[in-house]
């Protein structure tokens, strides 16, 4: 009884390891779905997305912009991040953590931290997003500063609807932003 | 027999009558003659002996040859520069030609302006058995006249002409829907209200925005939802977009454009 009780555990553990594996398998990652040039061409596409949004957070500080272009502007920056993903902003003032990222763009906004340039230092691939750290420049209260900066770049498929249709598309989307 | 006492004179040997019949006046000789008058005959043109006939004779070969070898070292550069230089500007005046050849056969004009359009966007195509083929347009001289041209440009509607005799002369119309997308992806943030209301109009619900990245080597897809806000508020990397083509619907509202991101 025991006996068969221990085979019957064993081949419950086995056919469990083995679906798992499978399902590894089975995963869409970037690096099986592209050869290695098309994943450099798309990490360069990722980097061109912190760029926008880095354009976009210094487009937002000008105190000469309009409510209503200020609203565009936050809508385009929410834009870029992943609705589906907890979005992780630590930094800006106070450098507190933040998962509310409308209320961050808000407190970008009215915060004394201006960013001056942006250099990539490296890139890590990994199964769906890249991981990009930057070297920061910015003037915190007229004073220049430089710190390292860390975001991770989604690029997953993704339903897209394109008006009464939807296709399955590989999107671009930023998950978690840390300055430090 | 005046060579025999002419000899005989100035060396004051003698060659017989027979020698001279022998070895001078037949055209094929197959004897061959002694020495010693071989050395008579090299004393009457002031050489020592034979010998030494023959040996200034090869220094004279020598020295000829050394003088060609000089000569050779400026002459064959020198000619063989003249003729790259001549090539080069034959070739010059060929690709000028060809320009000129291109300007003067076929001339693309604005239909409002009038004004010659040179857009590098312009594709020239033969329709040949119905099937356009790509038409290089400094060969265009060999095209025969009635050859139907056809003209493609993202933003020029389509034109068909056939090919006069001497210039060809094609209109195009502006693809109104198209240059305003090209304006708006170089504007800045001025008037953003009015190009996203613009934007809306222009691009239909079902739009589809493909961007080509570096090399061809993906694809980025685009709703209108998100092509329109890019193009709200262009950023520098958009400003870097070079429309490839478009389609529209009946109401001429783009349903599909591919970009190139540089």
């Amino acid at each position: 009884m025991k006996s068969g009780i221990l085979l019957l555990f064993f081949s419950f553990t086995l056919s469990l390891a083995w679906s798992q594996s499978i399902d590894h398998a089975n995963e869409v990652t970037i690096e099986n779905s592209f050869d290695k040039k098309a994943i450099q061409a798309y990490a360069v596409q990722a980097q061109v997305k912190v760029e926008e949004f880095v354009e976009y957070l210094n487009l937002i500080q000008d105190p000469k912009n309009s409510d209503e272009l200020n609203k565009q502007l936050k809508q385009t920056i929410m834009q870029l991040f992943s609705p589906d993903e907890t979005i992780l902003v630590i930094g800006g003032k106070n450098k507190t953590l933040s998962t509310d990222l409308a209320q961050w763009i808000e407190d970008w906004k009215h915060s004394n931290l201006k960013i001056n340039s942006l250099e990539l230092i490296t890139s890590n691939l990994e199964s769906s997003y890249w991981i990009n750290e930057y070297q920061l420049n910015y003037q915190l209260n007229e004073t220049k500063k430089g710190d390292k900066m860390s975001i991770q770049i989604y690029f997953k498929p993704q339903s897209k609807k394109f008006g009464k249709t939807a296709k399955t598309v590989w999107d671009f989307k930023i998950g978690h932003v840390l300055f430090f | 027999m005046q060579l025999i006492d002419d000899v005989e004179k100035a060396t004051k040997q003698r060659i017989s009558e027979k020698w001279v019949y022998t070895h001078l006046k037949p055209e094929l000789n197959e004897k061959l003659p002694r020495k010693d008058m071989l050395d008579i005959l090299a004393n009457y043109c002031r050489v020592n002996s034979w010998d030494a006939f023959v040996h200034s004779l090869s220094q004279t070969t020598v020295l000829k040859k050394a003088k060609f070898n000089r000569l050779k070292q400026w002459v064959f550069p020198l000619v063989s520069l003249v003729a790259i230089i001549g090539f080069f500007l034959w070739d010059f005046m060929q690709i000028e030609d060809s320009k000129k050849i291109e300007q003067e056969n076929i001339l693309m004009k604005d239909f409002y302006t009038g004004e010659e359009i040179k857009d590098p966007s312009l594709h020239l195509f033969v329709k040949k058995n119905g099937v356009l083929e790509p038409l290089d347009s400094t060969k265009n001289k060999a095209l025969k006249p009635e050859t139907e041209i056809v003209v493609e440009s993202p933003f020029y509607l389509e034109a068909k002409v056939k090919k006069e005799n001497k210039s060809t002369s094609i209109v195009l119309k502006p693809n109104d829907y198209a240059m305003m997308l090209k304006a708006f992806i170089q504007s800045d943030i001025k008037d953003w209200e009015a190009r996203k209301e613009q934007l809306n109009t222009i691009l239909s619900d079902d739009l589809e925005a493909l961007i080509h990245l570096q090399d061809n080597l993906g694809i980025e897809y685009m709703n209108k939802e998100e092509f329109a806000e890019k193009l709200t508020l262009p950023t520098k990397a958009i400003k870097r977009w070079q429309i490839l083509s478009l389609e529209q619907d009946s109401l001429q509202k783009i349903t599909k454009v591919r970009i190139k991101q540089h």
